[in-house]
Parts: structure tokens; sequence; C-alpha cells
């Protein structure tokens, strides 16, 4: 018999041989445990997929949206002494640039965690006017109009904390750093087990948007330190600021 | 260059993706061209995208072995985009189980990215389907962290169980096949509860 989980990754890339194929559905009709983990996993492969396919788009516009132009030039004496004096005076500008607002690499790391937008949410209210506004709140999140999804959740009296998470995100999508920032820290004060780490993360993001490395940090040492959601990212993005 | 460099490789190793941004950034033009005249510029430039994007992930998935052959990257991810293109394997898509491309596309389209990009058809999953997804989906980001970090390991690095027990601090590689275990049956647990939650609450 295959191992499972080899069984799976090949189906999951489409890899399975004839004979394994029978084995395959032979275990899906007799072995609830393994038919329960395909259909787990084949939704967070699809999600890793789409969230990678998503990182080479983003590599990709950005490249488009800065091109590299490389002029042909006379290669002269004077050409490389105007080079080398130009790469001094970059690295100088470049290290001083690095020290007070970090490098670009985290900038771009920060923008493609924020372009992975989160999941919409999946909660459903009675039939009130509160459950009207969530209702339009999480269609509009679901087509990416965060403006809209941000405005429904206004008109919620009371709005949980699911509701204020989603609608902190809305304002971090829509370049709202602050009041986004002011929602996350009053979530994260709430501490609830299914927000508040959660929150912790995207609060990191919305604070590096702001130049504000410092508050950025203390979250994210939080996040490594209680090993919570988004842990190893919070590690990388702390080695590069 | 259609290479990654040997600090790239060992950068993906260990799970960080971001290598192949450059690499995409780079030679997207000559894979998009490359893979254009293999079709005789019968595909759409969306189709020819997606292709080499979906090579891309297979190529993070064999670049993990290390037998795996940096030279001439590009060419075989061409070679893969084309067999995609071809729908080589189709016939697992029909077969029973869950038909992964559909999630995809529900699961990108429902985060909002470039609508554009995809097709209209929002996708064939049924409403059910959908609430399905969403449910594992919400229920795998607040997961409990010991649990999570290890089926990250197995489902998103793709590494093995035998490779990876010590490293995540289980006693033995048995123990850790059995916490695997119980963590997949309580992440099923979870779904199934908020499943209910929902039609309850409808």
């Amino acid at each position: 018999m295959t191992d499972t989980d080899t069984l799976i990754e090949k189906y999951l890339y489409k890899e399975l041989s004839e004979a394994e194929v029978q084995e395959f559905e032979q275990r899906m009709e007799s072995d609830t445990d393994f038919a329960d983990e395909v259909e787990l996993r084949s939704v967070i492969f699809a999600k890793t997929k789409s969230d990678f396919k998503q990182q080479l788009k983003a590599a990709h516009q950005k490249a488009e949206e800065n091109p590299i132009i490389r002029p042909i030039v006379k290669l002269t004496p004077l050409y490389y002494l105007k080079r080398i004096a130009a790469v001094l005076i970059l690295g100088v500008f470049v290290f001083l640039l690095y020290r007070s607002t970090g490098s670009s690499d985290t900038a771009d790391m920060v923008t493609l965690h924020i372009a992975q937008t989160h999941t919409a949410p999946t909660t459903l209210l009675g039939e009130n006017d509160n459950a009207v506004a969530w209702k339009a709140a999480k269609n509009a999140y679901q087509k990416g109009d965060y403006k809209a999804t941000a405005t429904e959740i206004e008109k919620i009296t009371s709005p949980d904390t699911e509701q204020q998470f989603y609608l902190a995100l809305a304002y971090l999508y829509n370049k709202n750093y602050d009041k986004s920032i002011a929602k996350f820290e009053s979530i994260i004060q709430q501490n609830d087990i299914n927000y508040s780490p959660t929150s912790k993360w995207y609060i990191s993001l919305a604070h590096l948007k702001n130049n504000q490395a410092l508050e950025a940090k203390k979250y994210l040492q939080q996040i490594v330190k209680d090993k919570s959601w988004k842990h190893e990212e919070a590690r990388k993005l702390l080695k590069k600021i | 260059m259609c290479k990654l460099s040997d600090i790239e490789m060992r950068s993906i190793r260990n799970g960080d993706d971001t290598p192949f941004g450059r690499l995409y950034a780079e030679n997207y033009t000559d894979l998009v061209v490359g893979l254009r005249s293999k079709t005789k510029s019968q595909r759409s430039i969306e189709d020819i995208e997606d292709a080499i994007q979906d090579a891309f992930f297979v190529v993070r998935r064999k670049i993990k072995d290390p037998n795996f052959r940096n030279d001439n990257i590009c060419g075989y991810i061409v070679n893969i985009g084309y067999n995609k293109l071809l729908d080589v394997g189709k016939k697992m898509g029909r077969m029973q189980g869950f038909e992964v491309d559909e999630i995809e596309r529900y699961i990108s389209r429902t985060r909002g990215i470039h609508d554009e990009d995809f097709s209209p058809k929002f996708s064939n999953l049924n409403d059910q389907q959908h609430r399905q997804v969403d449910a594992i989906l919400k229920v795998w980001e607040n997961f409990g962290d010991a649990c999570k970090r290890l089926l990250e390991a197995l489902w998103i690095e793709e590494r093995k169980l035998k490779d990876v027990w010590q490293e995540l601090g289980h006693s033995s590689y048995d123990v850790a096949k059995t916490t695997k275990s119980r963590c997949v049956k309580n992440l099923r647990k979870k779904v199934n509860d908020l499943l209910n939650k929902i039609v309850d609450s409808q």
C-alpha cells in the first residue's frame, strides 16, 4: 500500500499512475480518515497555490512598474570614474536610508503580505438590520471592495469581535493605516483567542506601512515569542527590519 | 538570467518562495514567448500565464529534491506549462475526490485579487462546497499552533514526516505520526462544528 502522504501528494499534482488511481479511489470509499485528509489537504493545497501565484503576479507587476532601462554608453575611462563615484554616493545614500527607514525588501515583503488578503468571514446572523449590513459587508469583502466593507460594518450597532476584525482589515486594505491600527489595538485588548493573535500580525503590517518600525517590532516579537499565527513570517520580517 | 543561485535554492528549500518572484519577473517575456510559440499562438495570454505559474508551482516542489538540476530551468518550466495546457492529467480531475483547480479558482476569486484575471464564471463548486472551503480556511487560520506547524510542514512546505519530526520536537517518528493523525481529526472536527454553527444560525 502506498504511503498516505505520497498518495495524496501525487493526487494533488495529478501524478497518480493507473494502479495508484485505483488505490486512491478504493481508499476514498473505505477509509473515512483518508477521505477527510484528502478534503482538508486539497483546500490548503489550493490556497497555497493561489498565494504562490499571487506572489508571482505581484513580483511581475512590480518589475513592470519599475523597468530597468539600460542605455547604450561609450566605454571611456571617464565613464568608469563616473560609475565608481556614482556607486560610492549611492552606497552612502542607501546605507543612510536603510538605517533610517529599513530596507526596500521590508516594504516589498509587507506589500506582499497585505496582498494576500485574509479569508472572507463565514458567520451568518439572524434576520435584523445588523445581519443585513453584515451580509452586505461580507459580499463586499469577497468582491475586494474594502471601502464598501468598512461602510457596511460601520452601520452595525455594537459589532462583535469578528466584525471589528474585518473592519480593521478593510481599513488596512484601504490604506487607512491609522484607523486600522486603532481598531486592531482595541481587538488585541479584548484577548479573544480567535482574533487577538491574528490582529497582532496585521497591526504589525499596518505599523510598517506607516513607517512605525518600533511599534511593529513590538508586536512581531510577541508573535515570535508566543509562536502564534504567522510566527515564521514574523521572524523573517524582524530580520529584515 | 534563468537560473536560481545556490543561495536562492537553499532559501527555497527552507520554505521561502520569494526567489521564484525574481525568476518569474525577470524571465516573464521569454517564458510567455516560449510557451506561445510551442502552442503555435493558439492560446490566450491568460491561459499561457496561468500555465507558467502552475509550472512554477510544480518546480517549487521538484526543487526540494536534492537531485534537482538547476540548468535550463526556463526550458523545464515551458515544458511543464505546455503539458498543463494539453491537459495532461485531466483524467485525474474527473476522478473521485475534490476539484482542486476549482477550489483554487474560488479562493483566488473570493479573495478579490485581480478579478479581471479570472474567468467570469465564478466557479463550478456548489454552495455547499463553497461553505466547506470557507469553513476549512477559517478554521485553518486560527488552528492550534503545534498542530498547524506540523501540518504546515507536511502540507504547505511539502516536507516528509521522517525529515521533520525531530525538528518539530517530537520524541519519535511514531509519536509524530500519531500526533499528525490527531491533528487532522481535530481540524476536521472544528470544521464540522463551524459548519453546524452556520447551519444553526440560518
